[in-house]
């Protein structure tokens, strides 16, 4: 990324210090969310297949909880601490921006944008009820959201920048409040840009509330 | 009064991938095709009760649906009609109440952590069901003292036999207390000496907690040394539901009466009896009414010259074969 910079030296308005923000914070986001939910994706299919998860059904306990807490994955704690290293630096480099409600705003987009990698992991495991199948491609929108999303949106074409706003509320934790929190102009007004993590904060809801619909139709498998 | 399990009308359905041969382009052209579906009756109107401290056994051929009839208990899964009362409560809704109440064994798959030692799995149930330190140690001592697993529940359950590990199972499943027990296939694989330490464990538990219990087996002396009450289903109907003694009069097949001769010559049989076999100088006889079989043992002592004869012992293992053969008469016929 330095080596991008160090060429370009800025992106279409966005300075090297400013891109740091955004890099870590959805990586932080990212790799929160892969700590404690990854199991959705990896554990769920095998649960459903082999009938596992009539166990965690039978346990008087969230399932939600459970399937996190049986596959806790330590070793991504240290893209975690990578990304609060980048974040820190980040937000040093932009000190003069970053005052009061802004600390607040940058903490909302941090978790908004966890509950959005949350909820991306969630869906994964919905589709595995459905269709019993390990969904790859699912990792399109997970991964692939990571990557384009650690830059500023406007170095996009449009059709991206709209699968991510509208389709996968993705720009709503990077791109639009960081504009917020730097100042910068963007399409929409300044309050609009600190509000739009709460978009992430209702996906999620959704994401739980449809997860606890589909398992209502969990077919357990035969024994 | 309500029963403490009431099943009315219970039935589930489900849906079964169909795939029709096909040959040559259409093998591809299958592959974009909509999948055919089949709709199955996993169980059909099922209606039974059950009273508190019942040790009830539940048996039926393979894919009788009886692993649906305990997921639907248990409320894993919810029924497309009818309705099911145990205790007052329905199982599929409010399934975090539900659960803390009842305990499910599947014999075929383990719900102790594979590498740890059992005692942290029962760490961990305890954490789960929010024991108390005294519920738990309670539960615990009083489960290690009857199972005698002091030994085995330091050791990494993989290291374990099956079962060594059976038992801790056992222990796992009654940990919390629960007021209703499923075994599924409980004594599948293990040894005849195990079995009889798991009837004795089984009993015992019944009476010292009150606990209701619900056995699916393949194994007939699971039921007849444990089960005061006994369902038989086929084709997720009931076909027999009442106690064990009631399935001996009702489906009496036939007495089998072993006579051994002190020489060679025809043994003479009064009527309503007769000879099935004969080997040498032992002889079966075959009585179809069980209301004359001293009669018949009494003549054949009068009136032939005889070394030994006993009757055999009256096996639910040949009542339910028999069962299960009219089943299958059934299914073809059907």
């Amino acid at each position: 990324m330095w080596a991008l910079f160090y060429r370009f030296g800025q992106i279409k308005g966005w300075t090297f210090n400013e891109v740091f923000l955004t890099y870590g914070i959805i990586n932080l986001s990212f790799a929160m969310a892969e700590v404690l939910m990854r199991g959705f994706e990896t554990n769920m299919t095998s649960l459903i297949r082999n009938g596992d998860y009539d166990r965690y059904l039978l346990r008087p306990r969230n399932t939600v909880l459970q399937i996190s807490a049986f596959s806790f994955q330590f070793v991504r704690l240290g893209r975690a601490m990578q990304s609060i290293v980048v974040l820190c630096i980040g937000i040093v480099m932009n000190a003069g921006s970053i005052t009061g409600v802004e600390w607040i705003i940058l903490l909302f987009t941090v978790v908004g944008g966890w509950l959005l990698y949350a909820s991306l992991y969630i869906i994964t495991g919905i589709i595995s009820f459905k269709i019993m199948q390990y969904t790859e491609f699912m990792s399109i929108f997970i991964q692939g959201s990571v990557s384009t999303m650690q830059y500023p949106m406007t170095i996009f074409p449009a059709w991206i920048r709209n699968i991510f706003t509208y389709v996968l509320p993705a720009t709503t934790v990077s791109y639009f409040p960081i504009s917020a929190i730097l100042d910068k102009s963007t399409s929409v007004p300044r309050i609009v840009g600190f509000g739009a993590p709460a978009v992430c904060y209702i996906f999620f809801i959704i994401s739980i509330w449809i997860f606890f619909k589909v398992e209502k139709s969990y077919v357990s498998s035969g024994s | 009064m309500l029963s403490y399990i009431e099943v009315k009308g219970l039935s589930k359905k489900y849906k079964v991938f169909k795939r029709t041969p096909k040959k040559g382009i259409h093998k591809f052209s299958s592959l974009f095709s909509k999948n055919e579906f089949e709709s199955v009756d996993a169980i059909k109107n099922l209606s039974f009760t059950i009273e508190k401290q019942d040790i009830v056994g539940y048996i039926g051929p393979n894919g009788a649906g009886k692993s649906t009839t305990i997921k639907l208990l248990a409320g894993i899964l919810q029924p497309d009609s009818g309705t099911c009362l145990v205790d007052g409560e329905i199982p599929w809704k409010s399934r975090k109440e539900y659960v803390k109440n009842i305990g499910v064994m599947f014999g075929q798959r383990s719900q102790l952590l594979w590498d740890l030692p059992a005692k942290d799995s029962f760490e961990m149930l305890k954490g789960i069901y929010k024991l108390s330190e005294a519920e738990y140690n309670e539960s615990l001592a009083l489960l290690i003292r009857m199972l005698s697993i002091e030994e085995l529940i330091n050791t990494p359950v993989r290291q374990l036999s099956l079962g060594q590990r059976v038992r801790c199972e056992l222990a796992a499943t009654f940990l919390h207390r629960p007021k209703l027990v499923f075994l599924d296939e409980p004594t599948i694989g293990i040894d005849i000496e195990m079995k009889k330490k798991f009837h004795n464990f089984i009993k015992e538990i019944n009476e010292v907690m009150g606990v209701t219990i619900f056995i699916t087996t393949h194994d007939l002396d699971d039921i007849q040394s444990l089960c005061n009450k006994l369902i038989i289903i086929n084709k997720g109907e009931i076909y027999f539901n009442d106690k064990i003694d009631k399935l001996f009069s009702d489906y009496f097949v036939e007495k089998k009466v072993y006579v051994e001769l002190a020489e060679d010559e025809e043994l003479v049989v009064p009527p309503k009896a007769r000879i099935n076999k004969r080997e040498g100088r032992n002889v079966v006889v075959v009585v179809e009414d069980s209301g004359i079989v001293g009669n018949v043992i009494n003549s054949i002592a009068r009136d032939n010259n005889i070394l030994n004869i006993y009757v055999e012992k009256l096996d639910i293992e040949d009542i339910i074969l028999k069962i299960y053969k009219d089943f299958q008469l059934q299914n073809n016929r059907g």
